[in-house]
């Protein structure tokens, strides 16, 4: 791999011990990957933070980067964390869950990184066109390049620290011009209104499914996203199923190519092939036990939706939970809510927090990704739009 | 038959045990419980099955960026395959095997997940110069 005299020099050593393990292990990922060089990045969105999803193993990876004098050469943002850094107390955790989640922030924190905790950083610092990042988070790495147009392979929690201490990442895969060309076409034939085909989440599933990886180039779906958040429920959906980083997404996507591209297989799905997706993902459950809302993270936007029907409506009949960013939300409001049934948690996600201690068995959610992760933690999970499962709430 | 199928090296590393397959991709966070190595995505292929000590073989990852952990926590715990064999491999895989040390190729020509047979003996020698699996047809 060619590597500049600046990245010698990290590699002697003269940086600094963990720069030059970080780095290290940037050109061995680097180098396994094909890469020629490396590219420097302008900020990082590091995931694998919650204490539930990376236990003790990731702790003292973390924890032994910072006792090692490591910093972040980048700006860099984390992923949600296992609970709410101020309510965690209502979350029902132990002692020791807590205590270890609070130290893995804070290691982060003290080498530099910012704790957004959200898995919509895009929608608080957006990257731009061209723009190289190292972030973690499938449905953020979607985003980024897919809807921004920036640079950003999907690369793992640990490569997206490694890469914010190094500032730099195998330059290979997505962050090639010549590699973020369609690999085959994708043609949604959906009737706008079906069950099915409101449910954004699930046509990103099934298409994950169907593509597998690669870059799908996707047609006609615009016609069932009519809004900022079915589009990132969709590509949570098409991050989960697949390997994939960029999807080309005809009336949403800058790098989209203007004519349908030839010479690439095409597939078209319609409606009925979305239930087989559905029952996958879906079950019906009589009495959930709270509607979960949230995965990826709401913005002010769809919370102020909620906050709307519970004025409308007065206190809901079941539990609701909202995940949203902690930038978002003026925090005074939200115990006042609970005498609403409302409970808003930021810095966490229903994903990486436990939501079995906090007495939930069955929930029902708007969104795919969600329904693939909770069921696979062996919840029962019914997927639904945002507005059925609001709706479903006071009923 | 003994076959033998260059690959690319991609974590060096040398491994001979049984093979477990999957013709479908593999989320290891969510996927796999990272304390039992139990595959527990609900309707996929292997699960109910254990990966800890296989040569596993599978296309490529999906899903969440946090399964390098997973990887990662199964290695601590002794619980890790013995190698990773891929028809294309991404970061999230590269990164957890680089960590774990658990040798890792890919190039694997997909149409020869068919014919590897779980349980079967297979051999997997990952080094700069030479990368192969020998499986038995």
């Amino acid at each position: 791999m060619y590597l500049t005299a600046e990245e010698e020099k990290i590699l002697k050593g003269d940086k600094g011990l963990v720069k030059q393990k970080a780095l290290e292990v940037v050109v061995k990922v680097g180098e396994a990957l094909g890469a020629e060089k490396l590219v420097k990045v302008t900020n990082a969105h590091v995931s694998g933070i919650s204490y539930k999803n990376i236990g003790d193993a990731g702790l003292e990876l973390i924890e032994e980067l910072l006792l090692k004098g490591g910093t972040f050469s980048v700006p860099t943002s984390l992923n949600p964390a296992g609970m709410d850094l101020k309510l965690w107390n209502l979350m029902n955790l132990s002692e020791a869950y807590v205590e270890k989640q609070f130290k893995i922030i804070n290691c982060l924190r003290s080498m530099g990184a910012k704790p957004l905790l959200t898995c919509i950083p895009y929608l608080i610092n957006p990257p731009n066109l061209g723009e190289q990042v190292a972030w973690g988070e499938s449905n953020a790495i979607l985003y980024a390049n897919s809807i921004l147009g920036a640079r950003t392979n999907r690369e793992g929690g640990p490569l997206a620290l490694f890469e914010a201490i190094a500032g730099r990442a195998p330059y290979v895969d997505l962050r090639v011009d010549e590699c973020r060309r369609p690999t085959v076409h994708v043609v949604c034939r959906f009737c706008k209104r079906s069950r099915f085909s409101r449910l954004s989440g699930l046509i990103g599933f099934h298409i994950g499914s169907i593509v597998g990886s690669g870059i799908p180039y996707i047609s006609g779906v615009h016609k069932c996203i009519d809004n900022d958040y079915n589009l990132r429920l969709f590509l949570a959906g098409l991050g989960t199923a697949g390997g994939i980083g960029l999807g080309l997404i005809e009336r949403f996507s800058p790098e989209a190519p203007k004519e349908v591209p030839k010479g690439i297989e095409k597939l078209e799905i319609s409606d009925e092939e979305l239930k087989d997706s559905y029952e996958r993902l879906s079950t019906d459950i009589e009495r959930p036990d709270a509607i979960t809302l949230g995965c990826p993270h709401l913005s002010k936007l769809e919370f102020r939706k909620v906050i709307e029907t519970i004025r409308s409506r007065g206190k809901a009949r079941r539990r609701i939970i909202a995940f949203l960013p902690r930038t978002m939300i003026d925090s005074s409001l939200v115990t006042n809510l609970r005498r609403y049934n409302l409970e808003v948690y930021n810095d966490t996600c229903m994903v990486v927090c436990d939501l079995k201690a906090m007495g939930i068995e069955s929930v029902i959610v708007d969104s795919a990704k969600a329904a693939y992760y909770l069921s696979s933690q062996g919840y029962e999970v019914q997927l639904m739009s945002f507005n059925d499962a609001l709706r479903c709430a006071f009923e | 038959m003994r076959k033998v199928i260059k690959c690319r090296c991609l974590v060096q590393g040398e491994a001979c045990g049984e093979a477990l397959v999957s013709k479908e991709p593999i989320s290891f966070y969510g996927g796999v419980d990272p304390e039992s190595g139990r595959v527990v995505e609900r309707g996929h292929p292997l699960e109910g099955r254990v990966i800890s000590g296989k040569i596993l073989f599978f296309p490529h990852g999906k899903g969440s960026t946090v399964g390098s952990y997973v990887i990662y926590r199964l290695a601590k715990k002794g619980l890790a395959p013995l190698a990773i064999v891929n028809v294309k491999s991404e970061p999230i895989i590269v990164i957890g095997c680089v960590l774990s040390s658990i040798p890792l190729v890919d190039e694997f020509p997909a149409h020869y997940l068919n014919m590897v047979k779980n349980g079967s003996t297979v051999r997997v020698i990952a080094r700069k110069d030479k990368a192969i699996v020998v499986i038995e047809v």
